[in-house]
């Protein structure tokens, strides 16, 4: 079991690891990282198009007529601005998973 | 003390602050100390700069008068920041391999250096960001007004614009061309930005506190308050929806200015990450609380006040001044960091690939021996900041600022959206050429200018009115707002449609039938294989380089310490002595590479061109390039081949001096053994003759004897001389064939009885008839010749107690083999290949009598008839093969 332990590189390119790991990895859970990464990364460019998706949402809502069922402008912005709220941190959550599923020595190359 | 004035100190003290801030932080980077300034976070303030007045006053007077849709302009860079690994990361990436400098720097250097596509993509910028830049002197000026109603004094504020952007020529000039450093990032402006960033934000966010807490009463309220508005019925249109969040995504690439703080200010992609999640954030900060201002403006406010300025008069009507101020300074940051930025990445632009191009051309051939290039650079930008803030403030002026400004910012973005095409498939697609580029960008912005430009001119401005309703000549497709008889559609949206489709169908068309030059192939595959690994074509052949002349203009450029620097580094790296490296293609392509975060990619071009000599890389050099490398190989093939062919004739050449020195050998011996052989016969006859000259008295049967003597021996001498004869005239080809047809049984009967015929039957001769029943059709008197020789050497050579031979005949396909085969020892290995030379005798041996030629004239027989006679040593005995071809006709038994 030859495989390089994380630690040991993260800590030679001077960076702090945050979950110790005292077992170097295995080939097959690098292999299984690896994989984990680019789907990561297949999620953070869904992201975009995700969030087009939400915004054209309401493009679909029926407004209220006088007196009548419908989304009022006060509900459209709730819904405009939370999902402005939850897409930033979802993407945030995602770079930071990006970032600890990658080795710290590898480039981040293209899936 | 009025208020103008306090507002004009507390202005100036605010600027005295950005002064600060970009002078310690300019300091800092001087001392090396770019960590913080490198900060993510100061890099995701610096994308603020989307934000500009417009922005920050005209939010929420777009709000009112038409809802939410000014949402969109926030909603397309959050996506666009969002899906940041698919665009900016490869932006970012390209921008730092490539030393990219601008827009127009990044389509030039894309598209195979081209400048005339960086003067085109300039030419566009400085149109679409000339009345943007008017808008933000006209927020300035606007909002001055405001705290000038209040003194209703009015004086000076018509100047407000001027003295505004001739401050902001002032602080760009400082801190925008202060060093010509060839990352092209400026420390200090970034610093400045960022901190205008903070203040922006934070004056909206006080602003909107104070209205949904301070005057609406909670956050409840104002939701209720929104319902209860004319905007609360929830109604968008789609297309504009639609259109204008595509429009601004579109944009917030193209743009001068974000791209300058996107890409050119970008320094690692720790940056990009932190700004992908965080800027959108920050864009949704800076555009929560328009809705409810502009609610609570509407309802608080006079009718017929400027819902622009509800931001700041909101606060004003409540007494609020210092929140009033705090206001000012987040619209004024807005629109002074936009500007600054602005001016920056619009001078990079007029000045690479305009002035610069333009005063290279005056100053042809002379880059290296005139003036300070690097002084010139810096005055060209100064200049340009100038130039286009004047443009800024004349348009600001001419037009009046009037209402029509207001609607000049979508003006702005879609034109310099029309960028894009031509940018994503210039980092994406390897098929997209520069004619393709130069196409689309033209389609587009002549659209553009027709369709929207001028048009928001206001009518009748440079169009007659009736172009307008019947288009112009009558011809109604060619209406400026209803193209192609495409009406019933907004405006905007029909501009931007229009101007974009034609823009990327030509685009798409032109590229797909057109070459790309070598150089345009090289830069495609840099910039859509990027890795984060830098680049640059190799585009520079070892030539006359003068290295002195790189140096001075390097100097000039980069500055001496650090042009030295560089060489020394490059001197160092060939590992040369002495600080002069030599100009090495990878060392004109690192330099050009240098320069070109100075001057953009094409003027570096030109300029490195112009001392090496080679000005362009053309077609004809790569494949003078190609050609010599080509040639070269093959020329080694070739000599490889001849050092082959050289080795193997000498092994022929020794194996035939070999050859030769034994033959040398051999003919020695024989001479001395044919002067035996003439002198023996001539001894005998001589010493006879003398008896019989001297002796009388001779009895008749001694004379007789004695005269048969001389007789037989004048026969060996004439034999010996007719096969030397026969020799001769055999190897010189004159001789002539008897050709007869015959049977080969009958000619080896002849040559049996022949060559036996002196010593009886000692050699015992095996034949197998049968076989020997072959027609021959040939001279059969110089076969039997052959047989002849073959069987008395078997007698005379065969050294077995009882000698025998063996006449095998065989047919193959079309030849027969004659096998004569004795039991005796057979010849000897060495002996082999030179016993059918002439003279060639295997023995020393005397009984045999013979002068070694027999086998000679044998083979030059055999070989006059079309066969071949070799030794076949492998039957136990001597073993000679003859082979005779066959003919058809002559196989008939």
């Amino acid at each position: 079991m030859t495989a390089p332990g994380q630690d040991t590189e993260a800590a030679l390119a001077g960076r702090p690891s945050r979950r110790a790991r005292p077992v170097p990895l295995l080939p097959e859970e690098q292999d299984r990282q690896g994989f984990r990464r680019r789907r990561l990364v297949d999620a953070a460019c869904a992201m975009p198009f995700f969030g087009m998706l939400l915004w054209w949402l309401p493009l679909l809502w029926r407004g209220t007529d006088a007196g009548g069922e419908g989304i009022t402008t006060a509900q459209a912005l709730i819904y405009i601005f939370a999902v402005w709220l939850a897409l930033p941190l979802a993407t945030g959550l995602l770079i930071r998973a990006i970032r600890r599923a990658s080795a710290p020595d590898r480039p981040e190359v293209r899936p | 003390m009025n208020t103008l004035n306090a507002l004009a100190a507390i202005s100036l003290g605010y600027v005295a602050l950005l002064f600060a801030v970009a002078f310690f932080a300019e300091r800092a980077a001087q001392r090396g100390r770019v960590k913080w300034l490198r900060a993510p976070l100061v890099y995701t303030l610096s994308l603020s700069i989307y934000c500009t007045g417009w922005t920050f006053y005209g939010a929420v007077g777009s709000a009112a008068r038409s809802g939410v849709e000014y949402l969109t302009i926030y909603l397309g860079p959050s996506l666009v920041m969002i899906g940041w690994w698919w665009i900016l990361r490869r932006l970012v990436r390209i921008g730092r391999a490539q030393r990219i400098t601008s827009v127009a720097d990044l389509i030039s250097s894309r598209y195979g250096k081209s400048n005339l596509l960086g003067v085109a993509v300039t030419i566009l910028a400085v149109v679409g960001t000339t009345p943007y830049i008017a808008l933000q002197l006209q927020s300035v000026t606007l909002s001055v007004d405001v705290f000038a109603n209040i003194d209703s004094e009015g004086a000076g504020a018509s100047s407000t614009a001027f003295w505004v952007a001739v401050g902001l020529a002032v602080f760009t000039v400082i801190f925008g061309t202060r060093t010509l450093d060839s990352n092209e990032r400026h420390h200090g402006v970034v610093m400045a930005i960022a901190l205008e960033a903070v203040v922006k934000l934070a004056a909206l966010l006080a602003v909107g506190g104070f209205v949904v807490w301070g005057l609406a009463g909670g956050v409840m309220e104002v939701l209720a308050r929104i319902d209860a508005s004319p905007m609360a019925r929830w109604q968008v249109d789609a297309g504009r929806w639609t259109g204008l969040m595509l429009l601004s995504a579109a944009a917030f690439l193209c743009l001068p200015r974000m791209f300058q703080v996107l890409v050119v200010e970008n320094d690692n992609d720790r940056q990009l990450r932190m700004a992908a999640w965080a800027f959108p954030l920050y864009l949704m900060l800076m555009s929560l609380f328009v809705v409810p201002i502009a609610v609570v403006g509407m309802d608080l406010l006079p009718e017929g006040a400027n819902p622009d300025l509800f931001v700041l008069t909101l606060p004003l009507s409540q007494g609020r001044e210092g929140l009033a101020l705090l206001t000012f300074l987040g619209g004024f940051s807005s629109a002074t960091s936009m500007v600054i930025v602005a001016a920056i990445a619009l001078s990079t632009m007029v000045s690479n690939h305009i002035v610069m191009p333009i005063w290279l051309e005056l100053r042809r051939g002379a880059a290296s021996v005139s003036g300070d290039v690097r002084q010139v650079v810096l005055l060209s930008r100064r200049l340009s900041i100038g130039g286009v803030l004047l443009l800024g403030y004349l348009y600001y002026a001419l037009s009046g600022g009037g209402a029509a400004l207001a609607a000049i910012g979508f003006v702005a973005f879609t034109g310099v959206a029309q960028v894009l095409p031509v940018m994503l498939g210039g980092i994406f697609w390897r098929g997209a050429t520069r004619a393709g580029a130069l196409a689309g960008l033209t389609f587009g912005f002549v659209t553009w200018l027709y369709t929207l430009y001028i048009p928001s001119l206001g009518g009748g401005a440079l169009f007659p009115e009736v172009w307008f309703t019947h288009g112009p000549l009558g011809i109604g497709w060619l209406r400026p707002e209803a193209l192609f008889g495409v009406t019933r559609l907004d405006p905007l949206l029909h501009a931007v449609f229009w101007s974009l489709t034609l823009n990327t169908v030509g685009f798409l068309a032109v590229s797909m039938f057109t070459f790309p030059s070598p150089l345009e192939r090289l830069q495609a595959v840099q910039f859509t294989t990027v890795q984060g690994a830098p680049g640059g074509a190799r585009s520079w052949l070892p030539g006359a380089a003068q290295t002195e002349d790189l140096m001075i203009m390097a100097q000039r450029i980069l500055g001496a310490r650090d042009a030295q620097a560089l060489f020394r580094r490059e001197a160092e790296r060939q590992g040369g002595e002495d600080m002069i490296p030599t100009p090495t293609p990878e060392f004109l392509q690192r330099l050009e590479r240098e320069l070109a975060g100075s001057v953009g990619a094409a003027t570096a071009h030109a300029m490195v061109g112009q001392i090496v000599g080679g000005l362009t890389v053309s077609v004809e050099d790569l494949m003078a390039v190609a050609d010599e490398s080509a040639q070269m190989m093959e020329y080694s093939a070739r000599l490889e081949t001849q050092s082959r062919e050289l080795t193997r004739t000498a092994a022929e050449l020794r194996a035939a001096n070999e050859k030769l020195t034994r033959l040398s050998v051999q003919k020695d011996a024989f001479l001395s053994q044919i002067s035996h052989e003439l002198r023996t016969p001539m001894t005998s006859i001589r010493a006879f003759s003398e008896i019989l000259r001297d002796t009388d008295g001779l009895a008749k049967t001694d004379r007789n004897r004695y005269a048969s003597i001389i007789h037989d021996e004048a026969i060996r001498l004439t034999r010996l001389l007719d096969d030397l004869l026969d020799l001769s005239v055999l190897e010189s080809g004159q001789v002539s064939l008897n050709l007869a047809r015959g049977k080969l049984s009958d000619v080896i009967d002849r040559a049996v009885a022949a060559a036996l015929a002196e010593d009886g039957d000692r050699l015992r001769i095996r034949r197998r008839s049968l076989n020997e029943q072959i027609w021959l059709h040939t001279d059969l008197e110089r076969l039997s010749q052959v047989f002849i020789n073959l069987i008395a050497n078997a007698r005379k050579y065969c050294d077995a107690a009882e000698p025998e031979l063996e006449i095998r005949v065989l047919t193959q396909r079309d030849q027969m083999l004659i096998d004569f085969i004795d039991n005796g020892s057979g010849v000897a290995a060495e002996a082999r290949d030179v016993i059918f030379e002439k003279f060639a005798r295997v023995s020393s041996d005397q009984k045999a009598g013979g002068a070694g030629l027999g086998l000679a004239i044998c083979r030059q027989i055999v070989t006059r008839l079309g066969g071949d006679i070799s030794y076949v040593g492998e039957h136990g005995g001597a073993a000679f093969r003859v082979v005779l071809p066959i003919r058809q006709e002559m196989a008939a038994q």
